[in-house]
C-alpha cells in the first residue's frame, strides 16, 4: 500500500498493479488460499481480502489518474513559448482612409435607398457649370480654380455633373448619390489639386420634397458619421441650390467649447446643401418637380473622424499613416 | 467682408449687443463669421498733448517733449520724425505694458530723463497708417488729456470678418450688413442725413458737363469738390487700415472709406485743365464692346464698373479739384461684358459684379456729408446725373402655401409678412389671403423666385427653427450596374488588404516627361492639359504604375523592408479616354523582420506575386509576354493575364534598370483592367466520395518549350476523352540538370480520382500512359 505513494510514473505503477492483482499477484495468491480455509473462517477472510482489494485498487486508480494528468502536464509543458515574444507581421494591408470614410458614406445611403451614380472625370463646361446655374461669367467661377484642357474640355470640379448627367438621362423621381474624385487647381496646407466627394441629389414630381426632409436627412447622416454631435444649418449661398445651407456640426474635438481645430468657434462646417435651384431644373428639362441636393468633401470627413492632421499626408502613400487603418 | 462693431454703431445702434450674440446672428441669417477678434489698446495709455518738443541735447534724431497728460506733466524723450508741438498723441505711461512684451519704465536717453513713450500705432497693437507716432484728431471722439486710450470705442472694439456668399453684394458695404441686422433684432436703422446744399458755394456747371450719347445702361452721379487745405481724418485712415488697405493715397483712402460704408461705388478724377477753372467736357456713350464708356478729349477714361485709366486718377487731394463719381450697373451685366469682351478690371470689379449699392445718394450724401464745413473743402454746388430708365423694382407674385411646401414646415402668415417687411420689401396681401405681392427692393439683384423668397424667409425664422420631417418614399430597387460594380470593386479590395497590400490613392495626374522616358502611352498634345498645377504633374497619368512606383520608392526611403500597394483609379491613353484599372506592387521583401521569420523575412518569386493577384483577381491564365507597353516591364519575367481567352493586363518582375533609377529592392508589378473581371456566380460540380491518388511524373523538356504547351495538350487529351478521371494536373518542380545543357526537368502532379469507385493502380496508370505517349508522339520528350 505505502509503495503506491512511492511511484512516480505510469509504467511502475502498473508493475505494482500486476504485482498484488496479476494472476501471480499476491492478492490473488491469498484468495486462492480461501478455498483451504473452513467456512466461517473463509468468510472472514474473505470479506478482509476483499476490502483489501477495494482499497489497493481504489488508491491505485487514484494514483493512476494523478499520475496521467501529470504526464499530460509535462507533455504539453515541452511547448512552452514566450508569449510575449509576439510582435508585429499582420500580413493585412489596410484600407485607405479616404476609401474607408467614402464607403461608410455610401452604406449610409444604400441603407437609405439611394441609388449609386458615376460619371466620367473629364467633363464638358456644361455638365460642370452651364447647366448648374454657373453661367461662364459667374462671379463664383475663377478659371483659377479649374483645369482645362486644350480642347476646352476640364476635369470636373466637383461631382455634382453626375447629377446633370443622371436627370439628363432618367425620369424622376431620382434618389442618388455620385461619389468620386474630383479636381481643382489649389496645391497648399489645405488643398489638394484631387479630392473626394460625395453629392446627393432627391427629385420627386410635384412639391413633395420640402426643405424639412433636407435637414432630416443631413441630421440622421451626420450623427451617423460623428456620433452623438449637434448639427446646425446657416443659410448661405450656392448657384445651384436655393435656398441654400451650410452645416456644421458641434466641434468632436471640443464638444463645442471652442479649440484650435474649430477656430474657437465650437463648430466645424462638414457640408452645404439646398433645394434644387429651378434653374437646373429648367437646364435638364424637368417641370414641375421638387428636389434637395448636397455634396460632401470625404477627406474632411476622414480627417475629422480619423484624427489625421495634414490633408495632402492623406495623397503621400505613407505607410506610417497607412497601416494606422489595420 | 470686414465689419467693426463701432464703425456699425453710425448705421445701428447696437451698442448693447454683445459681440457673440453678434457673431450668433450673422451665422444664423448667411453672413457666415471668419474670424472675430477684440481690438483694445493696453491700459495705461493715455491722450496727452505735447505742450513743448525740443531737440535733445546729446542726438540729433531725438526730440525732448513735455507731454500734458492731465494729472501731470511728463517729459519724454521720442525718436519719431513726425512729433511736434500741439499734437494730441496716444502715450504709454510707466507701468504700462504694450503687446510687444515691452514694459514702460523710467529711463535715462543719453542723459535726459524720459518717463513714458509716445506710440506709434503698431506698438499699441494696430495696424500701421503711416510712419512714427499715431498723431490723434477729434474724429475719434472729444480729446481729453489723460483719458484712456481705450474709452474711446475706436481703440476698443471688435472686428469681425464675414465670408460672404457671392449674390450678397448687397452687404459689401457697413451699411448694408447694418440693414441685414436691423433685419434680425428688430432695431430701426439710424436714418441717413442728407447732404444740404450751400447756397453760396459755386456750381457745378462752371466747370463740369457731362453729355451721352445713346443710350445707357448706368446710373451716374458727379459732384466737384475742391481741396486746398485737407487732412484726412484719423478715424478713416485708422479703419481704412482695419480693413486691411495699407499705403494708399489720401483720395483713395477718402474714396475707399465712403464706399466700404455705403457701398456705393465712387471713382475721383483730376483733369489739369479744371484746375484753371476751364471747363471740362465728359462724353459718356457705348464703346465697341457695349460698356458705358468715359470719354474726355476724345479718350477713354474709364468704363463703368470696371476699370479706370490712371492718367486722370486722382491721389493727392489738396490744391485740387477732383470730380467724383458715383455709379451703378447691373452686375450681371457687367460681368458678362467682361467675360465676354475679356476686358481687364481693377478692384472695383468685385463690387460691380456682385451687385454694388444703387441708391447713388447715400454715397454722395456720406461724401459730402464727411467733407462739409471743413475749413479748406469746398463743395461745388449741384450734381450731373445720368441714369437710365430707373427698373421698376422686382415684384413677385408667391402663395404661402407654397412657400411653407418648400419648406416643409408651417409658418403663420403674419411672421411670413413681418419678416419680408423687415427685410424692406413691400409686401401686399392678395384677397384671395394666399397670394402675397412682394415688392424687392433694387439693391437686392439676386432675388428672382419664389425660391429666393423662402431662403429670406427661412434665413431671418432661423433653420433651426424648422422641424425636420422624413420623405416618404414609393418602394423601389436599387441594386443596378452601378452599385454591383462598386461592391465588386469592394470585394476585390478587401481580398487585397486580406494578403497584405495598402490600398493608396495617388494623383490623377503624372509627369509627361517620366511617362515618355519609360516608354508609357501619353496624351496627345492637342488634348492634353492647359493649366497643370506643377510640371511634375502636368498630364493625366496613363498607368498606375509608375505612381505606385513613386509611392513605394518613398517608403523604401524611409527605410521600409517590404512594401506592398493597390490602387484602382482611372488613367487615360493617347486619346484621353478614361479605363479603369487596377495596379499591384510588391517591393522587397515578403514581410518584415519579425520572431515569426527569426529575422530573415523572405523574397519572392514571380510564382508568389502571380498567385497573390489570382487570389485577388479570381483565376486566370499566364502567357509569355511579346509586346512590352512601357519599360517597368521585365522582358524575361513577365506575362499577359489571360481570363477567358481575354488579355486584360500584365504582370511582371519590375524591370531592374527602373528598379536601379528608382533605388528599389526585387519588386513586381502588374496592372489590370477591371472590365473582364467579374464576380460571377459560382456554380459547383459533383464531388467524387472516393479515394483521390496523386502521382508525379518527372519529364525531361527542351529549356526552349514553356509548360502551356504541355499543358495545352494533356487538356485536349481530356477535352476529346481520351483519358479520364484526371481532376486535375499542375507542375510542382522545375530544375536544370548540370549535365544536360539546354534541358529542364518539370515534374508534374497528377490527380486522379472516379465518381464511381476506388481506382486501381492498372487504371491510373493506363491513363498516364497515354499521356506519356502523347507527349512523347509531340514534342518527343520523355520521362526522366
Amino acid at each position: 500500500m505505502i509503495e503506491i505513494y512511492n511511484i512516480t510514473n505510469l509504467k511502475s505503477l502498473d508493475e505494482l498493479r500486476i504485482k498484488v492483482l496479476g494472476k501471480k499477484g499476491v492478492l490473488t495468491n491469498e484468495f486462492a488460499k480461501l478455498k483451504d480455509l473452513n467456512e466461517d473462517e473463509r468468510k472472514k477472510v474473505a470479506k478482509e481480502l476483499n476490502e483489501l482489494r477495494d482499497e489497493f485498487s481504489e488508491k491505485l486508480n487514484l494514483k493512476k489518474e494523478i499520475l496521467e494528468k501529470k504526464e499530460q502536464e509535462q507533455l504539453l509543458q515541452k511547448d512552452k513559448i514566450d508569449v510575449t515574444l509576439f510582435s508585429k507581421k499582420v500580413e493585412l494591408g489596410a484600407i485607405h482612409p479616404v476609401n474607408y470614410t467614402l464607403d461608410r458614406i455610401v452604406e449610409y445611403f444604400v441603407n437609405m435607398n439611394f441609388s449609386i451614380h458615376t460619371g466620367p472625370l473629364i467633363e464638358d463646361d456644361f455638365h460642370n457649370f452651364e447647366a448648374l446655374n454657373l453661367p461662364n461669367y459667374h462671379p463664383a467661377r475663377d478659371m483659377q480654380d479649374t483645369f482645362y484642357f486644350k480642347d476646352s474640355n476640364l476635369l470636373r470640379t466637383h461631382t455634382s455633373p453626375v447629377q446633370i448627367r443622371t436627370m439628363l438621362k432618367q425620369k424622376p423621381p431620382i434618389r442618388m448619390i455620385s461619389p468620386g474624385a474630383v479636381f481643382r487647381r489649389d496645391f497648399d496646407l489645405t488643398h489638394t489639386p484631387m479630392f473626394h466627394q460625395v453629392e446627393a441629389l432627391v427629385v420627386e414630381e410635384g412639391d413633395k420634397v420640402s426643405f424639412a426632409n433636407l435637414k432630416y436627412i443631413l441630421e440622421n447622416f451626420l450623427t451617423y458619421m460623428f456620433g452623438d454631435v449637434k448639427v446646425r444649418f446657416r443659410p448661405s449661398f450656392f448657384p445651384f441650390t436655393e435656398p441654400s445651407a451650410e452645416v456644421d456640426i458641434s466641434c468632436i474635438f471640443c464638444n463645442g467649447d471652442g479649440c484650435r481645430v474649430c477656430s474657437h468657434t465650437g463648430w466645424l462646417e462638414v457640408l452645404g446643401c439646398g433645394l434644387v435651384d429651378e434653374n437646373v431644373f429648367k437646364a435638364v428639362g424637368y417641370k414641375n418637380v421638387s428636389g434637395y441636393a448636397f455634396g460632401l468633401g470625404v477627406e474632411r470627413f476622414a480627417m475629422l473622424i480619423h484624427k489625421i492632421s495634414d490633408l495632402r499626408s492623406l495623397f503621400e502613400s505613407d505607410l506610417r499613416l497607412l497601416e494606422q487603418f489595420k | 467682408m470686414i465689419i467693426t462693431k463701432s464703425w456699425l454703431s453710425e448705421f445701428l445702434s447696437i451698442e448693447d449687443i454683445g459681440v457673440d450674440n453678434l457673431c450668433l446672428a450673422f451665422n444664423k441669417i448667411g453672413l457666415e463669421v471668419d474670424r472675430n477678434i477684440k481690438i483694445k489698446a493696453p491700459d495705461g495709455v493715455v491722450i496727452g498733448k505735447i505742450l513743448e518738443c525740443d531737440k535733445h541735447p546729446n542726438a540729433d534724431k531725438l526730440s525732448v517733449c513735455k507731454v500734458d497728460i492731465g494729472s501731470e506733466i511728463l517729459q519724454i524723450v521720442c525718436g519719431a520724425k513726425n512729433v511736434s508741438i500741439n499734437q494730441y498723441v496716444a502715450i504709454a505711461t510707466i507701468g504700462t505694458l504694450l503687446p510687444n512684451g515691452l514694459e514702460i519704465k523710467p529711463v535715462k536717453l543719453r542723459d535726459v530723463d524720459s518717463s513714458g513713450m509716445i506710440c506709434s500705432l503698431e506698438e499699441l497693437g494696430f495696424n500701421k497708417i503711416e510712419d512714427g507716432i499715431a498723431v490723434l484728431d477729434n474724429s475719434i471722439g472729444n480729446l481729453i488729456v489723460g483719458k484712456s486710450l481705450n474709452d474711446y470705442n475706436l481703440f476698443n472694439d471688435d472686428l469681425i470678418e464675414i465670408e460672404l456668399t457671392a449674390n450678397r453684394g448687397d452687404c459689401l458695404s457697413i451699411y448694408g450688413i447694418a440693414r441685414e441686422l436691423s433685419s434680425y433684432f428688430n432695431i430701426q436703422l439710424k436714418p441717413l442725413v442728407s447732404y444740404e446744399e450751400d447756397e453760396n458755394n459755386l456750381g457745378i456747371g462752371r466747370v463740369l458737363t457731362v453729355s451721352h450719347v445713346g443710350d445707357i445702361d448706368s446710373s451716374l452721379i458727379y459732384k466737384i469738390i475742391n481741396f486746398k487745405n485737407y487732412n484726412i481724418p484719423f478715424v478713416m485712415k485708422f479703419r481704412i487700415s482695419q480693413i486691411g488697405f495699407e499705403k494708399i493715397s489720401q483720395a483713395q483712402t477718402l474714396i475707399n472709406y465712403v464706399t466700404h460704408s455705403t457701398g456705393v461705388i465712387i471713382r475721383g478724377y483730376k483733369f489739369d485743365e479744371i484746375q484753371n477753372n476751364s471747363k471740362v467736357l465728359l462724353k459718356i456713350s457705348k464703346n465697341e464692346s457695349g460698356v458705358d464708356s468715359i470719354y474726355y478729349k476724345d479718350e477713354l477714361i474709364s468704363m463703368i464698373g470696371l476699370n479706370q485709366l490712371k492718367n486722370y486718377k486722382c491721389s493727392d487731394l489738396n490744391n485740387s479739384l477732383i470730380v467724383f463719381e458715383m455709379s451703378y450697373i447691373n452686375p450681371e451685366f457687367v460681368s458678362k461684358k467682361r467675360f465676354d469682351y475679356k476686358i481687364e478690371s481693377d478692384e472695383i470689379f468685385y463690387r460691380t459684379s456682385r451687385g454694388s449699392e444703387p441708391e447713388l445718394k447715400i454715397g454722395l450724401d456720406f461724401l459730402c456729408n464727411s467733407l462739409k464745413s471743413i475749413e479748406g473743402v469746398e463743395i461745388y454746388g449741384g450734381t450731373c446725373e445720368l441714369s437710365r430708365e430707373m427698373e421698376s423694382s422686382t415684384a413677385l407674385g408667391v402663395s404661402l402655401s407654397k412657400i411653407n411646401k418648400i419648406i416643409g414646415f408651417e409658418i403663420e402668415k403674419l411672421r411670413v409678412v413681418s419678416i419680408l417687411q423687415s427685410l424692406q420689401f413691400k409686401v401686399t396681401i392678395h384677397s384671395d389671403d394666399d397670394s402675397l405681392i412682394i415688392g424687392v427692393p433694387k439693391y437686392r439683384h439676386d432675388l428672382k423666385n419664389i425660391q429666393d423668397i423662402v431662403e429670406e424667409i427661412y434665413r431671418i425664422y432661423g433653420v433651426d427653427n424648422i422641424k425636420s420631417s422624413p420623405i416618404e418614399l414609393i418602394e423601389k430597387n436599387k441594386i443596378d450596374s452601378s452599385y454591383l460594380e462598386y461592391k465588386k470593386l469592394k470585394n476585390i479590395r478587401y481580398k487585397a488588404i486580406g494578403i497584405g497590400f495598402y490600398e493608396t490613392i495617388t494623383y490623377l495626374f503624372s509627369s509627361k516627361e517620366l511617362l515618355k522616358k519609360y516608354q508609357c502611352d501619353t496624351i496627345d498634345d492637342k488634348l492634353d492639359l492647359i493649366n497643370p498645377i506643377t510640371h511634375e504633374l502636368n498630364t493625366l497619368r496613363s498607368t498606375l504604375i509608375l505612381n505606385l512606383i513613386e509611392a513605394v520608392s518613398k517608403n523604401i526611403k524611409l527605410n521600409k523592408k517590404s512594401v506592398k500597394f493597390f490602387e484602382i483609379g482611372s488613367v487615360y491613353n493617347s486619346c484621353r479616354e478614361e479605363m479603369k484599372k487596377i495596379a499591384f506592387i510588391y517591393s522587397g521583401f515578403e514581410e518584415d523582420v519579425s520572431i515569426i521569420n527569426n529575422g530573415k523575412p523572405e523574397s519572392i518569386s514571380f510564382y508568389d506575386f502571380a498567385d497573390k493577384i489570382q487570389s485577388v483577381i479570381g483565376k486566370f491564365e499566364l502567357r509569355e509576354k511579346h509586346d512590352m507597353e512601357n519599360s517597368f516591364i521585365h522582358p524575361y519575367q513577365s506575362a499577359d493575364i489571360i481570363v477567358n481567352g481575354k488579355h486584360i493586363g500584365y504582370i511582371s518582375k519590375l524591370n531592374i534598370f527602373v528598379q536601379n533609377d528608382f533605388e528599389l529592392p526585387q519588386t513586381f508589378i502588374a496592372e489590370i483592367s477591371l472590365d473582364n473581371i467579374h464576380d460571377d456566380i459560382k456554380i459547383t460540380k459533383n464531388f467524387s466520395i472516393y479515394q483521390a491518388n496523386d502521382r508525379d511524373l518527372s519529364f525531361l523538356i527542351d529549356s526552349s518549350m514553356n509548360y502551356l504547351q504541355i499543358k495545352n495538350e494533356i487538356e485536349s487529351l481530356i477535352d476529346n476523352g481520351l483519358v479520364d478521371n484526371i481532376k486535375e494536373f499542375y507542375p510542382i518542380d522545375i530544375f536544370k540538370i548540370d549535365n544536360l545543357k539546354n534541358q529542364i526537368s518539370i515534374t508534374i502532379r497528377f490527380v486522379l480520382q472516379s465518381n464511381s469507385k476506388t481506382l486501381d493502380d492498372e487504371e491510373i496508370n493506363s491513363n498516364l500512359n497515354i499521356i506519356v505517349k502523347k507527349l512523347e508522339e509531340k514534342f518527343s520528350i520523355g520521362l526522366r
